[in-house]
């Protein structure tokens, strides 16, 4: 009872009052990613994550951009040029597109969600490569009602960020909807502690969180896969630690540049 | 048995060696210390019947050798992304539908 009024109490908190005050346009986050190989943690790929204004006629846009790019040096053996992007009110961090174009080791999909808030539908594309077809790609659309919270899996990353995480105490979690190759899946994020680590830009007391996606495939295990906050407004994700189903691995923050606080 | 060392030992080395070169230079530790185990043993078992140790000699040889470049590559190589023209080009591309597509949306609160 007592830990179900606290969720209620964060849920309330975080849905009624989260505003952004963590990020804005021209923030510049670059990681690096790392793979585990029989125990020994090997760098292979880098993660950039931007932010940038999109001017429309009824006011303006915020681009949440997530690059992966594979080092030089695996490029001849694994190539991942993977581009996401989500157009975002700047504000509500709602999404009314979604762009995944994933090119790994020569595997190449596209996928394009459509937010349309008035008719509560989103309007899915999937694309794949396909020599069946003139153009070389097999197109399939869908038209899908979607919830009043569900957003896609990079302004859910953002969003978090903009939760007033400081008032929720230790145990709490609040879940999302994510929509995700075309499926809603809960995506939970649990405050599992404040602990201060060790990162590129310093010694920074963070909010460990973990995050538990159920009715999919992409992460393993329970409370395996965490994510570090950093525990100011900006909420800067400098360490995260993945458990998937092709191995385990981590990201670890190299630089943030245009941070708003 | 010093025969099987020898072999176990020489094949772990000459994985090792091919470790160090690819990029996942860091997992040549593990085949070269089996392969330094193994020419060990096969050492002490030459002394024991007085026989030539010249393969042991390789092992040891090849081990160093890929030992050394790794931690060379560990020390100096930097991590650096390669050619992203084309991920650049896409970027450009996407930005380019999403002003259209988006351009006279409602925002909504």
């Amino acid at each position: 009872m007592k830990h179900l009024l606290l969720l209620f109490t964060l849920i309330l908190s975080t849905q009624a009052f989260s505003q952004n005050n963590a990020f804005t346009f021209g923030e510049d986050l670059i990681f690096s990613a790392s793979y585990n190989m029989s125990g020994v943690l090997t760098e292979v790929a880098q993660v950039k994550m931007e932010t940038s204004k999109l001017n429309t006629n009824s006011g303006e846009l915020m681009r949440l951009k997530v690059t992966a790019t594979t080092y030089s040096s695996f490029d001849s053996y694994f190539k991942i040029r993977d581009l996401y992007e989500s157009y975002v009110n700047p504000k509500t961090i709602k999404p009314y597109l979604y762009n995944r174009e994933i090119d790994e080791g020569g595997h190449y999909k596209f996928v394009k969600y459509n937010f349309d808030y008035s008719s509560r539908t989103v309007k899915a594309l999937l694309r794949k490569k396909s020599k069946n077809f003139e153009s070389g790609f097999w197109d399939q659309n869908f038209n899908n009602s979607f919830s009043n919270n569900t957003r896609d899996i990079i302004s859910t990353l953002y969003y978090l960020r903009t939760l007033d995480i400081k008032k929720a105490p230790i145990g709490a979690s609040d879940t999302f909807i994510v929509l995700f190759d075309n499926k809603e899946v809960k995506c939970s994020f649990k405050l599992l502690a404040k602990e201060t680590i060790n990162t590129a830009l310093g010694s920074k007391l963070c909010y460990k969180l973990a995050i538990n996606v159920s009715g999919t495939s992409i992460f393993k295990g329970n409370n395996d896969n965490l994510i570090w906050l950093t525990a100011d407004e900006n909420k800067i994700p400098v360490y995260a630690k993945f458990k998937i189903a092709v191995g385990n691995g981590e990201l670890k923050i190299k630089s943030a540049n245009g941070l708003k606080n | 048995m010093k025969k099987t060392l020898i072999i176990l030992g020489l094949i772990s080395a000459i994985l090792s060696a091919v470790l160090s070169v690819l990029p996942v230079f860091k997992l040549a530790i593990f085949p070269g210390i089996l392969a330094l185990l193994c020419g060990i043993g096969a050492l002490i078992l030459a002394k024991k019947q007085v026989s030539s140790t010249q393969t042991i000699q390789l092992i040891f040889l090849i081990v160093i050798l890929s030992f050394s470049l790794s931690l060379y590559k560990t020390i100096f190589t930097k991590v650096e992304v390669g050619n992203t023209e084309d991920l650049e080009q896409r970027e450009v591309e996407k930005v380019k539908e999403a002003k259209e597509e988006l351009l006279n949306i409602e925002i909504t609160e």
